[in-house]
């Protein structure tokens, strides 16, 4: 799941949604039509006037061997689409072409990415629905507009009482739902994967689930291991905590690596005593003021608030890329005594959940190490020396990463060292796991492996409600795909369950709403659903006034 | 390069016996008789081998079964196989007949649920296009080159060898994988580029052959008696370098299917069609040998193997026509 | 024309060679369809942000100012920075290719001694069953994909039986202090030997094929029977005279082959999950990481490119009948 990690930074504000998607081809095309159609001949009645047909749709897809399940969910998709009367071809294409058309360029018809990491909902809707970002790059690569669902969320952005957002975001999600955007097909839940043998007591937090902080610091490992062993399918790219480009497999390291001000524990809480800070305060609206524990970096040099002030004027300053987003709100860090800091965000800008999307991203750099590097982005560094509670030991690139304990910390671990490997093979992974030489199944791979192993006795799995989600995202650019009535019968026509049961083993929830229940009281079940059978989609269809040809084609009616 | 000083083990084929019915028989049918003859004692001396007459067997049968594919194949090879009253319900994972006697299918599905059988065979059109394609161009564009760069010598010869110093340059699968990135992963791409490389061998040898045949008598009286380039090129050069062309060729059937194979393998393949590689990524990406679901990744392989080796046998029955001292 | 100025000609005509591949190389990655900076940057940069990064790595200036700043960066053998890690190139590459040339000689050296020994004996024996065997699995060896014969020795041998590791070159938690220092582990030749050994099986081939057509003309000699008048044993004639004659085209072959081998390493290195040089640029590729594609690639072909050379000054050298024309 590269497109996971690719799409996976703090997505929160991203304004791209963080979609992973891929293309697949038409189950149907390259084959002869050997095989008689022998399941379109069901609900639609052939219409002896027709108008235009709809035009061809374009399903695009990762490659197989990207993301087995997601290719295979979108060429059945795809399927089930020229069943309903869509002409749908399935295009495949290399994950980076396929980013690119699809959340840059915008060309495309259908998609199916995977959202993820949200930790607020709207924050990320409104980048991906608000009808101000349908621009090229900007985030609503789905082209939907819809007043008041501007409305709605530019509201609950800046209503300051909880109960009132929640209403707002309880009447966006009835009507994103009824106009149908965007399909949410299945919820994925987060996955802890174990061999229990070697490690016990996980807990996820929101953001980034079971490889999460909170969850590191809360391990126990069992029977006198010391070693935690995690893998990646691919190797890491850099050791820089600013230079990377936020895929998971970047944020899982330095987020255990690099000390923020503030953590969140697996309530979505901020909890000062697992964090840097012991003590915070909103002094106005435009301020944070931080108290700062004794602590040092990983080599030995104390972490003073002259360290934390630097940290976040060094990145605003040097427009550190990889953090732009958090830049826009924060003005300048200023220390105020020996254990205080202060962070001015914009007058005219003030983040209400300030913690949140930038207290808890920003990660603490040592300024004797960093005070003289121009292009941060761009350094190469050998050795990263944070304050987390695991450190640098080695880094044998394409093979393996070495983190060991750092003893000095506030929020120890329970392991003397984490090892991440690099093993591309998805089938070694498994015969390692029951073996013990892998702890845990890091990347999460739902797949049929883990349907056969779950029930051993030395392996764990644990699922937890996730912000994250499938979604099919039909582009509103495209001719017939701007009718709701359209979407609605597509969405009818997904096999969720099938999807679920066979291809994800019946390891997810399909999905109802936009909205995943992960997120609490912000969640909402009162939302119109739509049942998943493809006559229904047909008539749904003819309902609208599309008429059908002797293929089950849809098409407009006559003039 | 080591192909210079190979002695030259061809009969000049039209020494003597086409220069007296010059007047009687017309050009066209006499280059028409040339080539059939030369073909034709080839033939008897490359079936005169066992295990050459196998290989050809081995790649009619496996021409067969691409042409009738339709007919033979119970499904398509990407038709989603249903159970039947649930219809969205994939048949992913059958037992092929061996394992579980009601199945439906022979070799079972794939995870999937598509026909292993039904891909097995259409994989074989892939295999051959592939195949058979880079092969005649391996064949024809390395000889037209090798022959036009020995016959001319000086500056055209030196221009295209140069081209072929570069292209000898390029690593083959690599190149291979670059290209298919650029221009896209389809089947198409992917004889292309292998063709791009591959003519290069061929050139350099026939180019040495060429540079020897040009001395000969035959050539040289041909020379004398006013004949076009391009006759003593096609009539007087091309007949005695064509065992080389055809080994040239068959060799490429082999490498060219292997190169499909791999670039098929790093996910690259065509998706739109079904390919013995495409087979075996997939078979790898649902880990099928993890669940020792062999009748997926061995079948593949297996015919792989059969046509590659085809092609090498073919080859090496070649070369021992051409070079008699291996006989 | 004497050596000396052959060997200049050829030295040259190496520089065209390295200038074409170079720019072939240079146009085909910007002909490449999707936009490099979607992977550096990330979707939610403010544009300016954006901008920077692309002037970062020079893609704003026309591609002529690119070109000439590619070809100089070239001669100084650097290959600018990954766009993906800002890693200079160069690093990328000491980083990765030690571990395909260990993999590749080990394989390779294995190879030869077999295929060599095997080649001497079925030229030798010729019109034997033993001869007929064994050139058929050599070319059987050839013809079946060496990543398909990888995953079924890995099936066996490391699903199945667990004698060998399934992936990587060294196990969990083991450091080095250098990589001469972990290549001479039995950790690491644990890791080594399955991919060596198929790697092996594959390239025993050529050499087997090679050897076994040089003995055959070796023995049609006439020196072979003036050995066999004296009285020598078979085993003398085999090995001290008539391998030792057939030898001379199996060393330059070898250099070729070798070349070529390095180039055709990804499929293994995938397979048996080795961090070489290949998997390395196949992964450059798909990430559309300009700079990392072109060096990795570029060292390939010059893997290719060099080896010929050696190969063509080798043959001048052992064969004395060469003349250079």
């Amino acid at each position: 799941m590269r497109q996971e990690a690719e799409t996976n930074r703090r997505e929160f504000l991203t304004k791209a949604s963080a979609t992973a998607g891929v293309l697949g081809l038409t189950a149907a095309a390259g084959c002869t039509d050997d095989e008689a159609d022998d399941t379109d001949d069901t609900g639609a009645d052939v219409a002896d006037e027709l108008g235009e047909q709809l035009p061809t749709y374009e399903f695009l897809n990762n490659a197989e061997s990207y993301n087995p399940p997601r290719h295979d969910a979108i060429n059945l998709m795809a399927n089930q689409f020229n069943e309903l009367g869509l002409d749908t071809d399935v295009e495949v294409l290399e994950w980076g072409t396929l980013f690119n058309r699809v959340d840059v360029e915008y060309d495309y018809d259908f998609s199916l990415w995977h959202t993820f990491f949200t930790i607020d909902p709207v924050l990320e809707l409104s980048s991906t629905m608000h009808s101000e970002n349908t621009d090229p790059g900007e985030g609503n690569f789905a082209g939907y507009e819809n007043p008041d669902a501007d409305e709605l969320m530019d509201q609950y952005l800046v209503e300051p009482d909880e109960e009132r957002r929640i209403e707002l975001v309880h009447d966006l999600q009835r009507t994103l739902m009824d106009d149908l955007p965007q399909m949410p097909v299945i919820d994925m839940p987060f996955l802890a994967v174990f061999n229990n043998e070697v490690v016990d007591n996980w807990e996820p937090d929101l953001p980034l689930g079971y490889n999460s902080y909170w969850t590191m610091i809360n391990l126990e490992m069992q029977n006198g291991e010391d070693t935690l062993v995690g893998y990646w399918p691919e190797a890491l790219d850099t050791m820089n905590p600013l230079g990377h480009n936020d895929e998971n497999k970047h944020t899982y390291n330095f987020d255990i690596m690099y000390d923020s001000v503030v953590r969140l524990d697996n309530e979505g809480e901020i909890n000062t005593d697992v964090s840097l800070a012991t003590d915070f305060e909103r002094v106005d609206e435009a301020t944070m003021e931080y108290t700062i524990r004794d602590h040092t970096f990983h080599d030995g040099e104390d972490l003073t608030v002259e360290d934390v002030a630097f940290s976040y004027n060094y990145i605003t300053e040097n427009e550190v890329p990889l953090y732009s987003v958090q830049a826009n709100f924060i003005e300048e860090a200023e220390v105020v005594d020996d254990e205080t800091v202060r962070i001015h965000m914009p007058e005219d800008n003030p983040l209400g959940p300030f913690n949140l999307l930038v207290g808890t991203q920003i990660p603490i750099l040592p300024e004797h190490r960093w005070a003289d590097r121009d292009e941060p982005s761009e350094a190469s560094v050998d050795e990263p020396v944070g304050s987390g509670p695991l450190q640098f030991d080695y880094w044998d690139r394409g093979a393996e990463l070495g983190l060991s304990r750092f003893d000095d910390h506030f929020a120890p671990v329970d392991f003397e060292q984490r090892i991440w490997r690099i093993i591309p093979e998805a089938s070694t992974v498994w015969e390692n796991l029951r073996e013990g030489d892998l702890s845990y199944e890091t990347f999460g791979r739902i797949d049929r492996q883990l349907d056969e192993n779950q029930d051993l006795d030395q392996i764990t799995v644990l699922a937890d409600p996730a912000t994250s989600f499938w979604h099919c995202t039909p582009n509103q650019r495209t001719e017939g795909l701007d009718d709701p009535e359209v979407r609605k019968a597509a969405f009818n026509a997904i096999p969720r369950t099938a999807i679920v049961d066979q291809i994800l083993f019946g390891v997810p929830d399909t999905g109802f709403n936009v909205v995943s229940s992960a997120f609490g009281p912000l969640h909402t079940e009162d939302v119109t659903e739509y049942e998943e059978d493809i006559e229904v989609g047909i008539q749904r269809l003819q309902d609208a006034g599309y008429v059908f040809d002797e293929e089950g084609m849809a098409h407009h009616p006559p003039e | 390069m080591a192909t210079q000083d190979e002695p030259s083990i061809f009969a000049d084929l039209d020494d003597g016996a086409t220069e007296e019915d010059v007047e009687s028989v017309n050009r066209w049918e006499r280059t028409l008789r040339l080539w059939r003859e030369t073909i034709g004692e080839q033939w008897r001396m490359l079936t005169d081998d066992l295990l050459v007459k196998l290989a050809m067997v081995t790649l009619t049968f496996f021409m067969a079964v691409a042409i009738f594919a339709p007919l033979l194949a119970p499904h398509g090879p990407l038709t989603r196989q249903y159970e039947t009253d649930a219809e969205i319900i994939i048949a992913d994972w059958v037992d092929p007949v061996f394992i579980d006697s009601e199945s439906a299918y022979i070799l079972g599905t794939t995870s999937q649920g598509y026909d292993i059988l039904s891909q097995l065979i259409y994989g074989s059109r892939a295999a051959l296009l592939v195949g058979l394609l880079a092969a005649v161009f391996t064949a024809g564009i390395g000889t037209l080159v090798g022959l036009t760069a020995g016959y001319y010598g000086g500056k055209i010869d030196d221009t295209l060898m140069r081209i072929v110093d570069f292209l000898y340059g390029m690593p083959l699968l690599p190149t291979v994988i670059i290209l298919v990135a650029l221009l896209g992963p389809s089947l198409w791409n992917i004889i292309f580029a292998i063709i791009v490389l591959q003519w290069r061998s061929t050139a350099r040898v026939i180019r040495s052959q060429a540079l020897s045949l040009r001395e000969r008598p035959f050539v040289k009286a041909a020379q004398v008696a006013g004949a076009s380039d391009w006759h003593i090129i096609s009539r007087h050069l091309a007949p005695n370098v064509l065992p080389l062309s055809f080994l040239y060729g068959a060799f490429a059937i082999a490498w060219a299917i292997l190169a499909e194979a791999g670039v098929s393998f790093i996910g690259l393949g065509d998706p739109n069609r079904v390919s013995w590689g495409t087979m075996l990524q997939s078979s790898r990406a649902y880990a099928a040998l993890d669940f020792g679901v062999w009748w997926w990744f061995v079948p593949p392989g297996i015919c792989i193997g059969l046509v590659v080796i085809s092609g090498f046998l073919i080859g090496r029955g070649y070369e021992e026509i051409t070079n008699p001292e291996l006989r | 024309m004497s050596k000396a100025s052959f060997i200049t000609r050829r030295i040259l005509q190496l520089g065209v060679t390295f200038w074409a591949v170079g720019t072939v190389l240079f146009l085909l990655f910007r002909l490449m369809p999707g936009d490099p900076t979607a992977f550096v940057v990330s979707a939610q940069m403010t544009p300016e942000a954006r901008q920077r990064v692309i002037e970062s790595f020079g893609l704003n200036e026309p591609l002529h100012i690119q070109y000439i700043q590619f070809l100089q960066n070239a001669l100084t053998l650097n290959f600018g920075q990954s766009f993906h890690t800002n890693e200079p190139v160069r690093d990328v590459i000491w980083t990765f290719l030690p571990n395909t040339l260990v993999l590749m000689l080990t394989a390779f050296v294995i190879a030869y001694i077999l295929g060599v020994t095997l080649g001497v004996f079925t030229g030798w024996y010729r019109g034997s069953r033993f001869e007929k065997t064994t050139v058929v699995t050599a070319l059987t060896a050839r013809s079946v994909p060496t990543f398909y014969v990888g995953l079924i020795v890995l099936w066996i041998f490391g699903a199945g039986l667990g004698v060998i590791p399934m992936s990587g070159m060294g196990s969990a938690g083991v450091e080095h202090e250098s990589f001469a220092a972990r290549v001479f582990t039995l950790d690491f030749l644990h890791h080594l030997i399955a991919p060596a050994a198929v790697l092996a099986f594959y390239y025993m081939g050529y050499p087997l094929l090679i050897m076994r057509s040089s003995m055959m003309e070796v023995l049609s000699q006439d020196f072979i029977d003036v050995c066999r008048a004296k009285g020598l044993s078979e085993r003398t004639i085999m090995f001290k005279h008539a391998a030792r004659n057939a030898l001379l085209p199996i060393i330059t072959a070898a250099a070729i082959a070798l070349g070529y081998a390095v180039g055709g390493s990804v499929l293994i290195e995938t397979v048996f999950g080795w961090p070489g040089i290949g998997r390395e640029m196949v992964n450059a590729v798909l990430r559309r990481d300009f700079p990392v594609a072109q060096g990795t690639f570029m060292v390939l072909a010059a893997t290719i490119i060099i080896l010929n050379f050696v190969a063509d000054l080798l043959y001048g050298y052992l064969d004395p009948r060469v003349t250079y024309d």
